[in-house]
């Protein structure tokens, strides 16, 4: 489940992802959710369309239980924005495009 | 991917699926179990035409098998959230997600409801599904509303691994339920907390946990599809069962009343047939 545009983010490399870009998406999710999947092939267009303005990352939570508990993520999915290393937005459960449109357009 | 998914396994919903057979198109029904439908427990249904001796049972029984043997599909879960997305549904039943192009609402009367706190915390410990969600309370206090046997056994679920759970209800008795878990009858039900979920309120009373399952049984179709138009509090809908939303049908007592068998049944009918019409319209039919 990743792809060129989209980091498989894992443990501690995750404070330093958050700085890889001044808005940075990220993807909790896990290989047992169905949501999960569906969204998928979404997140990947989006970092597709946004390279470069938007850094996105995937977190599998159940190898990383830490960084899901760290944000308080009870639910999948959940996706978390993050602006300069701040959670500035959240959208959790099935969503359609737009609103994940929305969500980062509101930050660009 | 089905070409029809059909939400609800009354009446209408099974009168669609057996049209969507017999025209030959892939067809799902998701539906809570049939037990759980108000009409089972009906002793005699008086005024559906052929079978004047017929229990409520036996003719749910009889239509569920009919769409079952024509190769139906079935799938008992309680269908959560609806996007649309590349030209098709995808449906999210529990943890299952099923994709299909057209769709057909056939969930009968479904008042919309939102406990004080709900929304402000969904997936910060407020959750729609145990076994979707259930592992991030493993130790947990987590209190589980519910209505059916379903809900039962998904409270028992989250107990098995590892949560600790009490089980808030409006209907009497344990039914299902596992001896270890507390049973409370409620009428209201508060969500607090800060970030995440600290407590909730039940009947004024303070109950501490971290998490909270509403496990209704079915979602109002509005809550489903937002920008589905509505008509006196019913989905609108035309002769051919057509919602404002493109490919998308309605059928049955969600379309309005008389909240009857057989004008589910007919209706039911109508949007298969529509629904058939315009998957053989589309190019990638
Ligand atoms: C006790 C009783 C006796 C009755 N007697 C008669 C009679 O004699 N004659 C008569 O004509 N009518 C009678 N009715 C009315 C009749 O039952 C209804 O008009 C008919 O069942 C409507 O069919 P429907 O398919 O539209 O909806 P329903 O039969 O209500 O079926 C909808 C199904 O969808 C399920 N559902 C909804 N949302 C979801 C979701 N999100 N996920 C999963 N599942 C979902 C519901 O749980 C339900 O099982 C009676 C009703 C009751 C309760």
């Amino acid at each position: 489940m990743a792809s060129a545009n989209v980091k498989q983010v894992q443990g501690a490399e995750f404070a330093n992802f958050l700085g890889e870009n001044r808005l940075v998406m990220v993807d909790f999710w896990a290989n047992w959710c169905g949501y999960c999947h569906a969204l998928s092939p979404v997140i990947e267009q989006l970092a597709e369309e946004y390279a470069g303005k938007l850094s996105v990352g995937k977190v599998d939570t159940d190898s990383n239980g830490a960084i899901a508990g760290e944000f308080n993520v009870m639910g999948l999915p959940t996706v978390l924005l993050f602006e300069n290393g701040k959670e500035v937005d959240r959208l959790v459960g099935a969503m359609p495009k737009d609103a994940f449109v929305k969500m980062i357009e509101k930050h660009l | 991917m089905y070409d029809i998914a059909v939400l609800g396994g009354g009446p209408a919903g099974l009168a669609a699926a057996v049209s969507a057979r017999v025209r030959s198109k892939t067809v799902a029904v998701i539906s809570n179990a049939m037990t759980e439908n108000g009409l089972y427990r009906s002793k005699l249904v008086p005024n559906y035409p052929g079978v004047p001796d017929i229990s409520g049972s036996a003719l749910l029984e009889a239509m569920h098998a009919q769409a079952e043997k024509l190769g139906a599909g079935f799938v008992e879960k309680r269908l959560l959230s609806a996007v649309y997305g590349n030209g098709q549904w995808y449906l999210g039943a529990e943890d299952e997600m099923i994709e299909a192009r057209a769709l057909i609402l056939a969930g009968g009367v479904v008042r919309s409801e939102r406990f004080a706190g709900e929304e402000k915390f969904l997936g910060r410990g407020v959750s729609y599904c145990a076994t979707c969600d259930g592992m991030f309370f493993r130790e947990k206090h987590v209190v589980v509303y519910g209505e059916t046997a379903a809900a039962e056994r998904e409270a028992n679920y989250l107990r098995e691994i590892g949560c600790i759970v009490v089980y808030l209800s409006r209907r009497d008795g344990k039914g299902a339920l596992a001896d270890t878990i507390p049973f409370l009858r409620m009428r209201t039900l508060e969500v607090c907390g800060e970030e995440t979920v600290q407590r909730v309120l039940v009947d004024g009373e303070t109950i501490q946990c971290d998490g909270v399952f509403l496990l209704r049984p079915s979602v109002a179709p509005v809550d489903l599809l937002p920008g589905l138009a509505l008509e006196e509090g019913h989905i609108a809908v035309n002769r051919a069962m057509e919602t404002n939303l493109p490919g998308v049908y309605a059928a049955g007592d969600c379309t309005g009343k008389p909240y009857q068998i057989a004008k589910a049944v007919g209706e039911g009918q109508v949007a298969a047939l529509s629904a058939v019409a315009w998957l053989d319209q589309r190019k990638d039919g």
